[in-house]
């Protein structure tokens, strides 16, 4: 038994020794923190600490969130609405959460790249590439699950597609669905459940798998990037520096992300309106009405986008698409540590994760490309305003002189990018207001983001209006069909504003959207 | 300087700055939580209003209290609900009298409803406080005050209109609640 030590320094020390004695607290910390890096610290090794703090800054903000999160198709929106438009800080508590899960997914990306890369998978680490694999399924999960959450159009739909495609995994995938959404129907059951895995199931059975992977890191010491050219160096101080580092940076974009537009609003000298930064939450789930911007977040639009090589082929195309050949890459990520010993393995592995990105990014791309067009009618149009655009550097007496003094062209060369009128009407058709978006980035055309769920110059109408608007419009194909909450919070009984505003009483407005003021 | 002692100032800048960058990443997800976490200090309690509770005729004119439930739109948070129950009041009026005596049936102890017991006095059924059927304290009693009285107004047509507020419970003063 160790004899206590005598009380000696100044009243912190003896308070440290005093613990120490008791817990053996230092040692404990020597033994977490005083991790050997071989070749001194780097910054190639920071990606799995910043996934760390970027779950811990998820699990901090969610139990926030959840403290005034109510998971019912009743409420769920509209307490959603509530912390976003009516508590103090509620924006940035949820845009922090919103775009670090977008963060989360990156890093997850470039540690992954990273380990393999380095051949960090090989042995003796086979096990703990299989966790980290497992620990990336799981991220993805609650990306999935908490993208509902919010209850608005864009999770709704999003999150129909994404069960109705686990309904056609073979054999147990009717029940499968079934038991994921909670019954037949969308509804209160579905929520409680999402919430339930969100919050509950996937970051505690992440918690297990990340103190598994931690241990194995442990167990077996950083893998070191070969050659080693300089002196070893240790965990802490030297390696945690630059993890934190890295950690601020990517808290730094994150509050970049949610605070910019905000700041080049108030630099424009216009009025910041706080309870519209961040996160945006689309119109209210309602299955009555057509959305055609169901997307799932822009991490899985790749397979999303992938579905739709295999057009035509029918249910055995969705099969292939969304389940069987995503589960054979999986397979082979699996396979990797494996693979990896054999002659030109580590090669290989290498190229797939490579080409698996580099598939991804394309096919990311081209959903949103397709998406872009899709919002304007005619591609050869687009094209050709865009090339006269370009030309001419968009002065709009060399456009003139460039279609041959035909002002009709000019304009719509001129107004190149987008160019939308987006006309508010009451229930009854009457015009309430109108507005004018112009912008000259076009990939901000994307239909979950729309471009005039933003518009300064249509906020001053949307606030007039009694309710909270909800997506309406002529519903065509490409009809994004939504629109950024309005202001009054006020919601009556059971749902807001649903009866009454499909019996056309004139409380609901609706938002009419037309493609080219000047007429494409 | 010796080599030991700049490698150990060095050490220790380097953990300090370690120590503030960690520390602020962190805060921006605390700092957005707390600050989002103390909304509800900044809500509040519905201003008093009269609500229309019942008609006379439906109070017998024999002095012993009726319980009639306070039926209000109110707003909870993200929903709103019409014509809901928000609380309970006692009415009495005495023989051939059009004035009517309001008490809130919350005990002005902690809370609880208090109960009224076989038309002879009210007692709550949590700590026992007891009261008359004016309200009036019966000692000894945990209660700290008297049941709260509501005003109470008649109109013309007999209907009856309670000015409907919540009081702070435990002290001695009668202070709504703000």
């Amino acid at each position: 038994m160790s004899t206590l030590r005598e009380n000696r320094g100044g009243p912190l020390k003896q308070l440290a020794d005093f613990l120490d004695d008791r817990t053996g607290w230092r040692g404990l910390m020597h033994e977490a923190l005083y991790e050997r890096v071989p070749g001194g610290a780097r910054w190639r090794y920071v990606w799995g600490s910043t996934l760390v703090f970027a779950f811990m800054t998820q699990v901090i903000t969610g139990l926030f969130l959840w403290a005034s999160y109510s998971a019912s198709a009743q409420t769920a929106w509209e307490s959603v609405w509530y912390i976003q438009h009516e508590m103090t800080g509620g924006w940035l508590l949820r845009g922090i959460h919103h775009f670090m899960a977008q963060a989360m997914v990156v890093l997850l990306a470039l540690h992954l790249l990273q380990v393999v890369i380095d051949g960090a998978y090989k042995a003796p680490r086979e096990v703990n590439f299989w966790l980290g694999l497992v620990l990336m399924m799981l991220v993805l999960g609650m990306a999935l699950t908490g993208y509902l959450l919010p209850w608005d159009q864009k999770g709704y739909w999003a999150t129909r597609v994404a069960t109705n495609l686990a309904g056609i995994v073979p054999v147990i995938g009717p029940a499968l669905q079934k038991l994921v959404v909670g019954g037949p129907d969308y509804g209160h059951h579905t929520l409680t459940r999402f919430f339930a895995l969100h919050a509950g199931f996937l970051p505690a059975t992440l918690v297990a798998f990340l103190v598994l992977h931690l241990a194995l890191f442990r167990k077996h010491g950083l893998h070191a990037r070969q050659p080693i050219t300089r002196p070893d160096g240790m965990f802490w101080p030297d390696q945690l520096l630059k993890d934190t580092v890295a950690m601020l940076a990517v808290m730094a974009v994150v509050l970049g992300v949610i605070l910019v537009p905000a700041v080049r609003t108030m630099l424009a000298g216009g009025q910041v309106d706080w309870s519209h930064a961040g996160a945006e939450l689309g119109a209210p789930a309602d299955p009555s009405q057509p959305y055609a911007a169901a997307r799932p977040e822009w991490y899985f639009l790749f397979l999303f986008q992938f579905l739709k090589v295999f057009e035509g082929w029918g249910a055995t195309g969705e099969f292939l698409g969304a389940i069987l050949v995503p589960g054979l890459i999986m397979g082979v990520m699996f396979l990797m540590p494996i693979l990896g010993n054999w002659k030109l393995g580590h090669r290989f592995n290498v190229a797939f994760t490579l080409g698996i990105l580099a598939g991804v990014a394309v096919l990311t791309g081209l959903a949103l490309d397709e998406d872009y067009y899709a919002l304007w009618a005619d591609k050869q149009q687009v094209a050709e305003a865009a090339k006269l655009f370009d030309e001419t550097g968009g002065d709009e007496a060399k456009l003139l002189a460039a279609v041959g003094g035909d002002q009709a062209k000019a304009t719509y060369g001129a107004i190149t990018d987008v160019a939308v009128e987006v006309v508010l009407r009451d229930a009854n058709g009457r015009e309430v207001a109108k507005a004018n978006h112009t912008t000259k980035r076009r990939h901000r055309a994307r239909p979950s983001r729309p471009v005039f769920a933003r518009s300064a110059a249509l906020r001053p109408a949307l606030r007039q209006l009694p309710c909270p608007c909800r997506s309406g419009g002529p519903g065509g194909g490409d009809d994004p069909g939504q629109v950024v909450g309005g202001e009054s919070p006020r919601l009556r009984h059971g749902r807001l504003d649903a009866g009454p505003a499909r019996s056309g009483s004139g409380r609901r407005a609706s938002l009419l959207r037309q493609y080219g003021a000047q007429g494409w | 300087m010796n080599h030991d002692a700049t490698d150990s100032r060095r050490g220790f800048l380097t953990k300090l700055a370690a120590v503030a960058c960690g520390g602020l990443a962190t805060l921006a997800p605390v700092a957005a939580g707390v600050w989002a976490f103390l909304d509800p200090l900044r809500r509040k309690a519905a201003a008093a209003a009269f609500l229309p509770v019942t008609e006379l005729s439906a109070i017998p004119d024999d002095g012993v209290p009726r319980q009639f439930a306070v039926i209000a739109d109110r707003v909870d948070a993200w929903t709103g609900f019409a014509r809901e129950p928000i609380g309970a009041v006692y009415l009495r009026r005495a023989k051939g009298s059009r004035q009517v005596e309001a008490l809130t049936a919350t005990c002005p102890h902690a809370g609880c409803f208090v109960e009224l017991e076989a038309t002879r006095c009210f007692r709550c059924p949590c700590h026992n406080s007891t009261f008359t059927l004016d309200g009036g304290i019966v000692q000894p009693s945990p209660s700290p005050r008297p049941m709260d009285s509501l005003e109470c107004r008649v109109g013309e047509n007999g209907e009856v209109a309670v000015k409907w507020q919540n009081f702070r419970t435990g002290i001695a003063a009668k202070e709504a609640s703000a």
